[in-house]
């Protein structure tokens, strides 16, 4: 099983979103790591056959999806970052709607709901209005729809956010048991959610893929670039202008601080072990604020 | 009784050795592994599909639809026949006009809105990556809403005949309003797709239905120009309103993807 992604471009107007894109996923949990407006969105929509490429084709199996239509959509699980809900449906009944039109029996639907349900911690609100829910809630809801079908190819764009630390540990349990013999990938500006539970990660920047790997061969590309040191709190807004941050601990008088820098920063700074959160600040720190 | 019994048995075991006798002649044959591989690939995956993904005909796919069109729809339209029939036989011709007018008006919202839920809802994107997609989605609701007021229309004209109230008079306040603003409807929706605006929506089936009441003069001017009453022209108005409504519901539910890319481009 596997979903090829070859040269994929969208275009709107001037703008590339996706700038001539080659992949391919096998089965496995891929993390899409990127700022906003890096193209995530978009590629998950061509992925899903909601938008068309400008140039460029995606395969599943060797067909083109837009060939393969409903057969593609029958294996396809997605949940979209604006997740809509019609707010009278409650719980149950919209999972039934979403059985309806992926095509499931009403016996399989009814059965598959309720084990959903009781797996993203909803079978207690079953029968409440969705408009009744929070919006930790209305996510799981969402994550709930995405996998009703069983899918071989799962994409969730931004499937954390929004949920508290401990259903973000419920969720990535969830897709981590679900995830065998599939592919799934994920996007997310939550570094740590990516770091837990992708095997791959792809890091995207202005419609491009700039690396693709296993989070610890990926980690390695900022290898000597993360430095931690002491400096007196009076020095922090100086080196904040100057350098990258990434973390800033005060202790009394004094601030730990972890720069990411090509170059030694301070004479005292020492070379610290690199994550993916420095590896997102190294490769993001010039675009928008993310939530790690 | 067991004598038979046992006879029948003694004859099952003879049939069984002569079939063994002849079978003795064949030798078993060598099944390719590759094919076999295939058969088994081939027929798990069946299995598969069949246990939850039935295939499911349109009418079937249609009555499963019914029961998620929203509840008010039937209790509105049910409602509306219920005042119609109320207060039609006491009021004078201007006035059923008026109220046929007003049906009309309705029916065309409640078209509107319900087609319009997907996008209003923010649904639309989800429903688009399911089996049966968003054109497919549109189709059924049309269908089944569709079928809602024509039976809504058809007892408004039985009610309206009975009346004396001519025909032509019938297409010119209540088909032709009506074909007409929810074409219109149809065509805003196709447009604007995912940015849909529940303000806007319902503004363009009301805003519609009177731009056809304000013409109406000045179609009726035009049409004396031509040498033609509005009682010879009405009903094949009504038929290209029809033919334009059917047009644009076509379009809605054979489009492909939804996404108005126009106003992403701006915004980026």
């Amino acid at each position: 099983m596997e979903l090829r992604i070859e040269n994929l471009t969208k275009q709107y107007g001037s703008f590339l979103a996706v700038n001539d894109l080659s992949a391919v996923l096998t089965c496995g949990v891929y993390g899409l790591l990127g700022a906003n407006g890096a193209g995530k969105t978009t590629l998950m929509r061509l992925l899903c056959d909601i938008q068309l490429p400008t140039t460029g084709t995606i395969s599943y199996d060797g067909q083109d999806i837009r060939e393969y239509g409903d057969r593609y959509r029958n294996v396809l699980g997605y949940l979209p970052q604006d997740f809509g809900y019609y707010p009278d449906f409650t719980a149950m009944k919209f999972l039934l709607y979403m059985s309806a039109i992926k095509g499931l029996s009403k016996g399989y639907a009814r059965q598959r709901s309720l084990e959903l349900l009781d797996e993203v911690g909803l079978l207690q609100v079953r029968d409440k209005k969705i408009k009744t829910f929070s919006g930790g809630m209305k996510q799981r809801l969402g994550i709930a729809q995405a996998m009703l079908n069983d899918p071989k190819v799962l994409i969730l764009d931004e499937p954390t956010a929004g949920l508290d630390p401990k259903e973000r540990v419920r969720f990535r349990n969830l897709i981590s048991s679900f995830s065998r013999n599939k592919i799934v990938l994920l996007s997310t500006h939550i570094v740590s959610d990516v770091e837990y539970i992708a095997g791959d990660i792809l890091v995207m920047k202005k419609g491009k893929f700039i690396h693709e790997g296993k989070p610890d061969e990926i980690i390695h590309t900022v290898d000597g670039m993360v430095w931690e040191c002491r400096v007196a709190n009076g020095e922090v807004p100086s080196l904040e202008m100057k350098y990258n941050i990434g973390n800033m601990r005060t202790e009394g008088e004094t601030t730990i601080l972890r720069i990411i820098s090509e170059t030694k920063p301070l004479e005292n700074a020492v070379n610290a072990a690199p994550n993916l959160e420095d590896l997102y600040l190294y490769y993001f720190s010039d675009e928008e604020d993310h939530v790690i | 009784m067991r004598l038979k019994q046992s006879a029948r048995k003694r004859e099952k075991m003879t049939k069984d050795r002569e079939l063994e006798n002849v079978l003795k002649h064949y030798t078993i044959p060598v099944i390719n592994p590759g094919i076999r591989k295939h058969q088994i690939t081939k027929l798990s995956a069946d299995i598969q599909d069949m246990d939850y993904l039935p295939p499911q005909s349109f009418t079937g796919q249609l009555l499963t639809q019914l029961s998620f069109i929203s509840g008010w729809i039937w209790l509105a339209q049910a409602g509306m026949l219920f005042l119609l029939f109320l207060c039609f036989f006491r009021a004078d011709p201007f006035q059923v006009n008026m109220m046929m007018f007003c049906l009309a008006s309705a029916l065309s919202l409640i078209l509107t809105c319900e087609m319009s839920k997907s996008f209003r809802a923010g649904a639309w994107e989800m429903e688009t990556s399911c089996r049966y997609n968003l054109a497919q989605i549109f189709l059924f609701r049309l269908c089944i809403l569709f079928g809602g007021d024509f039976l809504v229309l058809t007892a408004a004209l039985v009610a309206y005949r009975m009346a004396d109230g001519p025909f032509w008079q019938f297409c010119l306040f209540t088909l032709l309003p009506f074909f007409l603003s929810s074409a219109i409807s149809l065509c805003a929706l196709r447009r604007i797709g995912n940015r849909c605006n529940s303000a806007a929506i319902t503004a363009i089936p009301l805003f519609s239905v009177n731009l056809a009441a304000w013409t109406t003069p000045l179609m009726e001017k035009g049409l004396s120009h031509l040498g033609l009453s509005l009682a010879e022209a009405t009903p094949a108005i009504t038929l290209l309103a029809l033919a334009l409504l059917l047009y644009h519901a076509g379009r809605l539910c054979t489009r492909a993807h939804y996404l108005s890319e126009s106003s992403y481009a701006m915004q980026k």
